[in-house]
């Protein structure tokens, strides 16, 4: 029992599948340990999960393809972060998380002075990043000269999720080794030891050692099979559906270089700008509000945002889900990655980076012998257990934080009962003290401790911290005021060197970025 | 370098002075930058990322041949016979400790002379190539760096120009940027100006000209070229984790 394991076989030709087989395939030589992919022909994939995170950069950087491709491909655009409106009050407000860190965040922690008033009446976010400006004016993240997956300002991607998989699926199969089989699986057959032995399909039977479950919202291997439980979530976040349409717009359309997110009655809108097209869909609880009245948000929205016709013309799909995740992840020699392991609503789009790094802890600590895997599975699941639970706390934060009375979901949001402890009591602790790098309990934590500042701040949290009485009280304020004028001194050097995030797009799929 | 800290060349005090050709961390090749004149633009682009940099007492960033992603990093030597992985090298590499200093002649003219940094670790009596004859003649050696020497002070003046001239038309742009490497981590650039392209295609015909007239329109098409020259300069780095 103890063979090395040398055949991974993947479960699911979606996004998650094709993005694992990527990085597995990137990681190992196919002579000592082959991939196989099995896609169902009759299957079809989901296509959420067209917001990533800044990470998608090395990700793609590691599996080995052109940023310049990647944009032309999957008609992708730069997400410089997030832009909130009427989340607070529901009366226009605005904030945003941007994905740059504040300026100085290594050394100093600005919010410290920012909460006191020392650094002027702006914003936090624009008094912090001139990522702040860059957005609003609607520039791109940095300039052609500036070489492939490098940046200026941090970024990530907006991206067609059916493109991108057919292009990480041409990429694996011709220049990764992976193996594309094309079959439906039938049956499952079980070592002694109820390992999964075999996939019997249609196609003939494929063996491996350990196997990927990336089928989706089934969650053929772990959930059917293996009937490992669902864990709902449902309690702390209410949401379950979406209504979700494809808006073209032509080539003279700006292209919005944020993820816009737009709080409606019973749930948000998230507005996902493409080089050919927005992606727009309305997230709601249906506990707490009709599809049809959804649809009514969606129209008003549509048509206050450039789209004239609203929803006319348009069939939403709708889109079920069950918010949660599955007990364990890693169960015998069967791991599940993607939306078989659990999905939450999109807001801060946490289903792509939860692929990345499912796909590369599994290729970091890939188990030598069948003994060790047991070992790696226990800690995987420790691990992404972890993670589900701070997207969870960090996604509760934005309703804990809101205080619109307009309707009973934004006033249920905000009862201890639905509130993880966790969260509560950070909140109490942040009353006194601004996050910072002792918040971050891992290096790789899923949210930094400046996601945490631009969201409370973004939502007028109030942080009383009282005078600072520390020793060096006046050397750090003198060291505060400095970065703040050097953020204003980059957002003008920015804004007026950095192009527009269209022509950008433009001219890297014309000319490719310089290196 | 001061000049009052140089030594004028002369074969008596240097007679049996050995210069070692070999580029090396211990003869002080480890830096992140040297200065690149427009003369050798052409012959640099395809190695090196030709950028700007501001550099104290100029008014206008020059241009620099970058060699490192980081301060005191030159990502370009190695273990070979020469100690630089690339055939073309910057001529303010190429010079090593030797310089051209102004002396005032009895009859109160200035002229040029060679000088030379006596304290500088590529110097020795044990090691490297002569700079004398046993006759007291230049060795080749010496002959050949008084060759770049020359072509160093005859492209200098052109190249401030240039410099001048790219800020004036403020075809220049700030270049700030944090690249990945291959262990994930980020790795930030700042303080280097690029060649702005939009503000190039921009230019008016008159001034275009102007700039090709000058000869500087060859120079600022080799730096915008050499931008690709970035990857390289990862890839080495890669190369090194």
């Amino acid at each position: 029992m103890n063979a090395t394991p040398h055949h991974i076989v993947i479960l699911g030709g979606g996004t998650a599948g094709w993005l694992t087989a990527g990085v597995l395939g990137a990681e190992f030589d196919s002579a000592t340990i082959k991939v196989t992919l099995v896609e169902s022909p009759t299957t079809p994939t989901i296509g959420v999960g067209e917001g990533t995170w800044p990470s998608m950069k090395s990700t793609l950087l590691k599996i080995g393809l052109s940023e310049r491709l990647f944009i032309e491909e999957c008609s992708a655009a730069l997400k410089q972060g997030t832009h909130f409106k009427n989340w607070l009050h529901g009366k226009g407000e605005t904030y945003y998380h941007p994905f740059t860190l504040p300026h100085g965040f290594a050394e100093l922690n600005l919010a410290d002075h920012w909460v006191r008033g020392h650094l002027g009446d702006q914003p936090f976010a624009s008094s912090v990043t001139p990522q702040f400006a860059v957005c609003e004016a609607g520039l791109a993240p940095k300039q052609l000269s500036v070489p492939e997956y490098a940046y200026t300002l941090n970024y990530g991607y907006h991206l067609d999720a059916g493109k991108f998989a057919a292009m990480l699926s041409a990429h694996a199969i011709n220049n990764l080794g992976v193996e594309h089989v094309i079959a439906d699986v039938t049956a499952v057959t079980s070592r002694e030891n109820g390992d999964i032995e075999t996939l019997v399909t249609d196609q003939g039977p494929i063996t491996g050692d350990l196997f990927i479950d990336c089928s989706g919202f089934r969650s053929v291997l772990l959930g059917e099979h293996f009937k490992v439980p669902f864990v709902s979530q449902k309690h702390v976040l209410f949401n379950d559906s979406a209504l979700a349409v494809q808006v073209p717009y032509g080539p003279e359309s700006e292209i919005a270089t944020t993820t816009k997110s737009t709080a409606h009655e019973a749930g948000w809108i998230w507005d996902i700008g493409l080089q050919h097209r927005r992606g727009v869909g309305a997230v709601f609880s249906s506990a707490h509000t009709r599809t049809d009245a959804v649809e009514m948000h969606l129209d008003t929205y549509l048509k206050e945002t450039g789209h004239a016709s609203g929803l006319s013309g348009f069939e939403p799909r709708l889109i079920r889900f069950d918010p949660g995740y599955r007990a364990a992840f890693w169960h015998k020699n069967c791991v599940a990655v993607g939306l078989s392991a659990g999905f939450i609503e999109p807001l801060e789009a946490s289903a792509l980076v939860l692929v990345e790094l499912s796909a590369r802890s599994i290729a970091q600590q890939f188990p030598k012998t069948r003994q060790q895997m047991d070992t790696v599975a226990q800690r995987f699941n420790t691990e992404f257990l972890q993670r589900w639970e701070q997207i969870i706390e960090f996604l509760k934060l934005h309703y804990v934080l809101s205080r619109r009375d307009d309707s009973a979901y934004w006033i249920e949001h905000r009862q201890a009962a639905s509130v993880p402890s966790s969260l509560s009591e950070k909140l109490a602790d942040w009353r006194h003290r601004c996050p910072w790098h002792l918040d971050e309990r891992r290096v790789d934590e899923m949210f930094p401790s400046a996601s945490y500042q631009y969201v409370l701040y973004g939502m007028n949290f109030k942080s009383e911290l009282g005078k600072d009485n520390r020793r060096h009280s006046e050397a750090s304020l003198a060291r505060a005021h400095a970065l703040r004028a050097e953020v204003d001194a980059q957002s003008s050097r920015y804004l007026k060197h950095l192009p527009r995030h269209r022509s950008l797009l433009d001219d890297a799929i014309m000319r490719g970025f310089a290196g | 370098m001061s000049q009052d800290q140089l030594a004028k060349l002369n074969s008596a005090d240097h007679a049996l002075l050995r210069v070692s050709p070999k580029y090396s961390v211990a003869t002080g090749d480890n830096v992140m930058t040297c200065l690149v004149f427009t003369t050798e633009m052409r012959t640099l682009q395809g190695t090196y990322p030709l950028l700007l940099q501001n550099i104290e007492g100029h008014s206008a960033p020059l241009p620099v041949a970058l060699m490192g992603l980081e301060k005191d990093e030159n990502l370009f030597l190695d273990d070979s016979d020469s100690g630089w992985a690339a055939a073309t090298i910057p001529l303010m590499m190429q010079k090593g400790p030797f310089y051209i200093a102004k002396e005032q002649s009895s009859t109160g003219a200035t002229r040029n002379v060679i000088a030379l940094d006596e304290t500088h670790p590529k110097l020795s009596l044990e090691s490297g190539e002569r700079l004398f004859s046993d006759a007291g003649g230049y060795s080749n050696h010496l002959e050949r760096i008084i060759g770049l020497l020359e072509n160093i002070e005859a492209s200098h003046p052109h190249t401030l120009d240039f410099a001048a001239a790219l800020n004036a038309l403020d075809l220049i742009t700030p270049l700030d940027f944090q690249c990945i490497l291959d262990d994930g981590s980020a790795h930030t650039l700042t303080g280097f100006v690029g060649i702005d392209e939009e503000c190039l295609q921009r230019l008016p015909e008159n001034a275009l000209s102007d700039l090709h007239q000058k000869g500087f329109l060859l120079p600022l098409f080799m730096m915008l070229a050499s931008q690709s020259q970035v990857s390289r300069l990862l890839a080495l780095k890669n190369g090194k984790l």
